[in-house]
Order: structure tokens, then C-alpha cells, then sequence
């Protein structure tokens, strides 16, 4: 697992963000619908990551994404979560129980807090917004094909608003409904636009740690199952 | 016909019946009231096909009326013949006649909507329909205005009944009919209305941006700028559950601090990463934040050379009913010991007015770092 390597040795330094170095590329798939967009996105990231990501197959709605990820056996799939057949949502529940080491990046034009909350709950490592630049979604890529989450200010913000107006969690039963006091000072950093070694810096802890707080709120993300938290995703709609 | 007994001898056979005492009439009519008729096997087959459909039915309903008619009629020719018998029997066959009448009605704008042969009623249905019904009122006045003795009564009661539950059978079919018209046409009423309200709400706006657009393809910024504000219009709208355009005036924190920030892209001609958390009504101290926060993103959208640029605002997150504002960008930075004092944004519109309103402001920037503006408000 690419994480356990992250994970051993890796000071501060080493995630500083660079040209990626990396001898075997990223093997990507992108999944839209609109072929203009694919397009656009193929040229991005070429742009921006160069040779460091392979784009081994692209999908336009729900089947043919299942069976281009089935073959092409990518690390990552920028997956769009509105596609023709089921949407993203789709995507994820047939390739995550028989793929499950395939990561998953939503990638979106909505807003809407029950989308961004809908594939993150459905098992998206990461969303990020259609109008991100390359430098960032190139990024998001590597943290998503590393085994980390790529949270964006925005899916910060979304998480924060969640879980809007409760403290932080002080008894066990409550871990999955609540922040701890980290997890929460992590997200504020995020969402305010700090990268995740700017944040490591602010809070004076290892980027290491940074990652594993935000992992943590993706858990509870993933696995809380108050239902207001499907309510307010259904209610909420940010502009 | 579904038993495959010949229609003529069960007809007899339940004749016989309503000699006896007439409860053959009943059941055979209440039989022929209820039995779906065999028409429409083949739904969607060419309208001739339809029209031969429609005459074999009705010769055979018109077949079917007549021995109801008779048999009703013989009630009363096999009593005592008396005058009351008669005025009782008269009523009933009346009555039949209407039923048949109306039923059949019915039957055909069913089959009408099947074969989509007859959309609307024609002159000829609307008076069939109100033939039946004079019929059946007719039946039912008789019935209770005939003044016969009181021994009668009761006949009378249980006939009145009996018209009522038949008036109710025939209403029915075309209540829901109506019903079920008026549910489709306001559906289609609204969802023209939603048509023509869409087609004017993209003309005025995507449709203008993309044809400035056109106009201006020798200014990439420009072009850039009115992508963008269309865009956060656009979102605003479909996400966002506002109104197109945002004209009208914030009510809460979070639409003020978009509604600031979507006001210095337009004027500055940049791009805001901004995220909200929480939100509340507006009041003083909080309109005071926004303006600051408004003056710093003025600040940071003039001296960042194009860096990306977050505002991240939010509100009572922690329960604990403070407001903390933080507009960052990734630009070249200062020195805020070497602004000199005639710098009136930072100092005045910025830390002052967050001051005044009973909040704190810092400005933390260096060279090469970046500039991040920062407003908190314990409000009480």
C-alpha cells in the first residue's frame, strides 16, 4: 500500500510539492459525460503533471465507466457525479465492492450540498470543483493516488457547516457525530486555503498528522449515520 | 359471452327469474353494469380499427339495454296491474333507460381516451349525457312524488336508494375523469409557465454574456471577468435557491459576505475562493464586518497579482456565537510596520470599523508570505 510508504520516513520536507518525481505515473481514468470537458481536463493535467499521470482510459456515463475502471485497473478515477444512469453514486457502489483499492476524486460542476455529501458517502476520497486549476487538481490526484483525501475549501466548508453549531465530541458514543477540537482547527486551515503543510505548520504538527485528521473526518463522514446529517445535506444548498 | 353460454339464453334464463319475483332483473343488471365490456383488446391499433370497435360495442350495448328495459318494464305487467304497481315499475324502467344511457357514456370516453379517437365530448355526447340524467331525475321525482299510500313507502325508499347508488356509479367515472384532466392540465400549464420563464431567464443572462463574449475575444481578462460573474450568477441560482441576478439586498451574514465578494470580483475583475460556515441575520456589528471584510478583499484583490485569493467566513460554528472572518491571499505581501500612516484602508476601514463594532482585526503579512486580513466578533 502506497500510504504505508507515505507513511514511513516522511518528514515535513517530503511532501513539499515539486515536480513529481515519481518513476511509475499515476494511472488515471476520467469518467464525464460531456467530451469537451474530458478533453479539457486530458489537456490540463497533461500540462500540469506532464508524464507524472497516465490517462489509461475514459468512461461518459455509468457502464461504460464500470467497465473502462474494470479493465484499465486505474489508481485514481476523476470521477463527475452527475452521469448519465445513476450518476457518480452509481459508479462508486459497482466498482468499490469489487475494486476497492481503486481511489476515487469527485469531480464536479454542483454546488449542491447533497452531491458533494452523496459521493463522499458513497466512498469518493476527495471532491473538488470543476473550475479548480490544474496545479491543484494535479494535486488532489496525487493525495487521492497516495491513499490520503483531498478535501477542498469548499468540501471543508461543507463538512464544518455539518457539523455546524455542536462541540466537539467528549463522549465515545458521540465520536462519529462530532469534530474533536483537531479535526476541527484542520478544517477551519483548510477551508481558509492553506495547504496541508501550511497547516502542518501552523499547528505545529507533522503533515503526516495533518493527513490523518482529515482522513478521520472522512470517516465520520463516510460511516455517521445521524440522519441529520442527510437532512441538512438535503436542505442546505450553498451557492 | 364470458361464459360461453349464448347472451340469449342466459337473457331467458334470467327473464324467467324476474318473473318470479324480479330479482333476475336485478342481478342481470347489476352484472351488466359491472362487466367490463370486450372492447380494446388491441390498444394502439390504427383508428379504423378503433371506429369498427366503437359500432360493434354499441350494437351490443344497445342489445344489452333493450332486455333490461323489457325486463323492468315486465315487473309491473305481471303484478296486479294496478296503478300503483305501474307507478312504481314506470319510475324503474325509467330509470334503467337513463343508466344504460349514461353508462354507456361513460364507456365511451374511456374507450375514447384508450384509441385517442375523440379527445373532447362532442354536441351529441353532451346531450346523451343530459338526456340520462333528466331521465334518472325524472325517475327519482316520480318515485317520491307519486303520492301513493304509505304502504308503499318503503319500496319507494329502497328504489330512491338504489337510484342513488346507480347515480353514484355513473358520477364516479367522471369525476375522476375530470379529476385527473384538471391534474394534467395544470401540470402542463406549469410546466409551460417554467418553460417560458427559463427561455427568459437565459436570454437575459447566458445568452447576453456569451454574445458580449463574442464582442470581446481580443480581451482575454474581460472575457475571463464576464465567464466568471455569469458563472457565480448561474450557481446562485441553481444551487444557491436565489433568485437570477442577485438584485435584491442581503438578509443574512453569508449572502452579504457573497454578495461582497461577488461585488469586487465584478469591480476588480478577479477570482474569490469563498466558503461560509453558519449563518444568521444581519445586524450592525455584522453589516460593520462586512464592509471590512469588503475593504479587505478590495485590498488583497488590488496587490495580489493574480494569486488565488480565499475568503472564509463564518458564524456561531462552535455555538459559541462569535464570527470570525479570514480574507487570505497568496500575493507578494508587506510589511504592515512599514504602511505608512496615510494607508486609510487597513488602518481605518479594515481595523478600525472591526474595532468600533466591539471586534478585534489583525493583518499578518510578510514579504513572500502573503497577506491574510482577519476579523473575530464575540457578539452578545
Amino acid at each position: 500500500m502506497s500510504d504505508v510508504e507515505a507513511a514511513d520516513g516522511r518528514g515535513p520536507e517530503a511532501d513539499e510539492p515539486g515536480p513529481l518525481a515519481v518513476d511509475t505515473p499515476i494511472r488515471l481514468v476520467l469518467v464525464d459525460d460531456h467530451r469537451l470537458f474530458r478533453s479539457g481536463v486530458r489537456t490540463e493535467l497533461v500540462r500540469a503533471a506532464g508524464k507524472a499521470i497516465d490517462i489509461v482510459g475514459e468512461g461518459a456515463d455509468v457502464t461504460t465507466a464500470v467497465a473502462v475502471i474494470e479493465t484499465a485497473r486505474p489508481q485514481v478515477v476523476l470521477l463527475d457525479v452527475h452521469l448519465p444512469g445513476g450518476g457518480g453514486v452509481a459508479v462508486l457502489h459497482q466498482c468499490l465492492e469489487r475494486m476497492p483499492e481503486v481511489r476515487f476524486l469527485a469531480l464536479s460542476v454542483s454546488d449542491a450540498a447533497q452531491d458533494v455529501i452523496g459521493v463522499i458517502r458513497a466512498g469518493a476520497r476527495g471532491y473538488v470543483r470543476k473550475s479548480i486549476n490544474g496545479a491543484r487538481l494535479v494535486e488532489a490526484v496525487r493525495k487521492v493516488a497516495e491513499g490520503d483525501v483531498y478535501f477542498s475549501p469548499r468540501l471543508a466548508g461543507f463538512v464544518l457547516d455539518a457539523f455546524c453549531g455542536r462541540g466537539p465530541a467528549d463522549a465515545p458514543d458521540e465520536e462519529l457525530d462530532r469534530l474533536t477540537i483537531r479535526e476541527r482547527e484542520v478544517l477551519r486551515l483548510i477551508a481558509r486555503g492553506f495547504a496541508y503543510k501550511e497547516i502542518a505548520r501552523d499547528l505545529v504538527i507533522s503533515s503526516r498528522t495533518v493527513e490523518v485528521h482529515v482522513s478521520s473526518v472522512l470517516r465520520k463522514l463516510q460511516l455517521s449515520n445521524r440522519h441529520e446529517l442527510s437532512r441538512w445535506a438535503a436542505y442546505r444548498r450553498l451557492g | 359471452m364470458r361464459l360461453g353460454v349464448s347472451v340469449w339464453l342466459l337473457r331467458f334464463a334470467f327473464g324467467s327469474f324476474a318473473l318470479l319475483d324480479g330479482a333476475g332483473v336485478l342481478i342481470y343488471a347489476a352484472l351488466w353494469l359491472f362487466m367490463p365490456l370486450n372492447v380494446g383488446g388491441n390498444v394502439g391499433e390504427s383508428g379504423r380499427r378503433a371506429d369498427i370497435h366503437c359500432a360493434l360495442s354499441s350494437a351490443r350495448i344497445a342489445t344489452k339495454a333493450l332486455p333490461v328495459l323489457g325486463a323492468a318494464l315486465l315487473i309491473g305487467v305481471e303484478g296486479n296491474r294496478t296503478s300503483e304497481e305501474w307507478n312504481v315499475a314506470a319510475p324503474f324502467a325509467a330509470v334503467a333507460v337513463g343508466l344504460a344511457v349514461l353508462w354507456r357514456q361513460a364507456d365511451d370516453y374511456q374507450r375514447a381516451r384508450w384509441f385517442a379517437v375523440r379527445d373532447r365530448p362532442g354536441p351529441l355526447d353532451v346531450a346523451r349525457a343530459a338526456v340520462g340524467v333528466l331521465v334518472v331525475l325524472g325517475g327519482v321525482v316520480w318515485l317520491l312524488a307519486d303520492g301513493s299510500s304509505w304502504a308503499q313507502t318503503d319500496r319507494a325508499l329502497q328504489a330512491a336508494l338504489a337510484v342513488l347508488a346507480g347515480a353514484a356509479l355513473i358520477v364516479a367515472p367522471f369525476l375522476l375523469r375530470i379529476v385527473r384532466e384538471l391534474a394534467v392540465e395544470r401540470a402542463e400549464r406549469i410546466r409551460v409557465q417554467e418553460r417560458s420563464e427559463m427561455a427568459a431567464l437565459m436570454h437575459d443572462s447566458v445568452l447576453q454574456t456569451l454574445s458580449l463574449i463574442q464582442h470581446k475575444s481580443d480581451d482575454p481578462s474581460e472575457m475571463a471577468r464576464l465567464a466568471h460573474a455569469q458563472e457565480r450568477d448561474l450557481r446562485a441560482w441553481l444551487y444557491g435557491g436565489q433568485p437570477y441576478g442577485g438584485d435584491a439586498p442581503a438578509q443574512t451574514f453569508a449572502q452579504a459576505i457573497k454578495a461582497v465578494a461577488a461585488e469586487v470580483e465584478d469591480q476588480h475583475g478577479v477570482e474569490f475562493d469563498v466558503v461560509t460556515v453558519g449563518d444568521t441575520e444581519l445586524d450592525d456589528p455584522l453589516r460593520a464586518c462586512v464592509a471590512a471584510t469588503r475593504e479587505a478583499a478590495v485590498n488583497a484583490a488590488k496587490y495580489a497579482d493574480g494569486a488565488p485569493i480565499s475568503i472564509y467566513a463564518e458564524i456561531d460554528a462552535d455555538g459559541d456565537r462569535t464570527m470570525r472572518i479570514y480574507v487570505r491571499d497568496r500575493g507578494p505581501g508587506f510589511d504592515p510596520e512599514a504602511v505608512g500612516e496615510d494607508r486609510m484602508g487597513i488602518r481605518e476601514s479594515i481595523i478600525g470599523r472591526t474595532i468600533r463594532c466591539g471586534g478585534r482585526a489583525t493583518v499578518e503579512s510578510a514579504a513572500g508570505q502573503g497577506t491574510e486580513v482577519r476579523l473575530e466578533l464575540t457578539r452578545v
